[in-house]
């Protein structure tokens, strides 16, 4: 499947956006309730609004890691048809053949491993730093800034 | 009221999408509301806008009254569609001006929009360069909470957030943290300018600072 650079880094950036104006509505909807607990009327929603927007972050770090990787893999598949790595092998072998610098390929497995803690528990006993989206999407972004134009 | 917003008498949910052979018209599907995978109704294919503007129905209502109700909602969207370009090609020509004065390399590119209101386009983009710092004004959305027009500012490769710019009140206004200023939780908080080169100046020279 024929890809393009930056098509990918704007699908990222794209997540970063929707957490944005996520985060705005819950916000805002826990802020009114506070002021109104009737405004939810019988909906189950209430009781879950605190733990939403908790756990909005990492939902939405989630879903940009899942975009960066299929790009990653439209990459991979263009270079070395029928080739599946797992993700960690991916990340590395792309790095190696678009010369990543090693300090960006490190914070992009910064990345995979903080949402793989949020997605699987520490089952791989990795040493996790939890990570903002913003910080997320900057190290995504500029790892796909690597790869060729298009391809 | 934003015409792309207009709705479709009797409740009709309306589709907008290009002419598949490739012409830029654009074809018009009006589905009744609530009518999820079911095929449309009536289908007009739109030529041109303003006053130029021509409908080549392929499947067409039976009364003169609904059609000419479905063809102003039509003619409604492609207004919008075409003011919205306008405003961008404006914005994006005035930036490129002013950045060119500043001595900025500038290129325009095109960036693919999806809107369900008025169709997928391509919209006028902006990079800028100058030495290692590199800028990207890119339109963001057609219409806003209390804005007909949302376009971004990055710095790129990163897509860092710089500023937003909001048309409002009759002109494009900057929402940018100038140095100094109080931090605020997202860039549409922040003190808004209205556009002029004097102010796009100052946001350059900010990155180009930053750069070191």
């Amino acid at each position: 499947m024929p890809g393009d650079r930056e098509e990918w880094g704007q699908r990222v950036k794209s997540i970063e956006r929707q957490f944005g104006a996520a985060r705005f509505a819950v916000d805002r909807l826990r802020n009114d309730l506070r002021r109104d607990p009737t405004i939810a009327g019988r909906s189950p929603v209430a009781p879950y609004v605190a733990d939403t927007l908790r756990d909005l972050a990492v939902t939405y770090l989630v879903r940009m890691f899942a975009e960066f990787e299929s790009g990653l893999r439209s990459f991979w598949g263009a270079v070395k048809p029928g080739k599946k790595p797992m993700t960690e092998q991916l990340i590395n072998g792309v790095a190696s053949k678009c010369r990543v610098p090693d300090p960006l390929r490190v914070e992009v497995h910064q990345v995979r491993a903080y949402r793989n803690r949020v997605v699987h528990g520490n089952e791989y006993d990795e040493a996790v730093t939890p990570v903002s989206v913003a910080d997320a999407r900057r190290s995504l972004v500029l790892f796909l800034n690597r790869l060729p134009f298009e391809w | 009221m934003d015409v792309g917003k207009q709705t479709a008498k009797p409740g009709y949910d309306v589709r907008v999408s290009d002419e598949p052979d490739g012409s830029g018209r654009l074809r018009f599907a009006f589905v009744p509301r609530g009518g999820d995978g079911l095929p449309p109704e009536y289908l007009v294919t739109v030529t041109g806008h303003g006053a130029g503007t021509s409908f080549s129905w392929i499947k067409e209502p039976e009364g003169a009254e609904l059609r000419q109700e479905l063809e102003k909602v039509a003619k409604g969207r492609v207004a919008a569609r075409r003011a919205w370009l306008d405003r961008l090609a404006a914005l994006v020509a005035e930036v490129k001006a002013w950045a060119d004065e500043f001595g900025w390399v500038t290129k325009v590119v095109d960036k693919k929009m999806e809107d369900q209101e008025v169709g997928n386009y391509k919209a006028p983009a902006l990079v800028a360069q100058d030495g290692p710092v590199r800028l990207f004004l890119e339109p963001v959305a057609r219409a806003a909470p209390g804005a007909e027009g949302l376009v971004d500012l990055y710095l790129m490769p990163a897509y860092d957030d710089v500023a937003s710019l909001y048309h409002y009140g009759g002109r494009w206004n900057v929402h940018y943290l100038f140095g100094g200023r109080p931090d605020v939780a997202n860039i549409r908080e922040a003190q808004a300018e209205p556009l002029t080169k004097d102010i796009l100046r100052r946001v350059f020279d900010e990155m180009r600072s930053h750069a070191g």
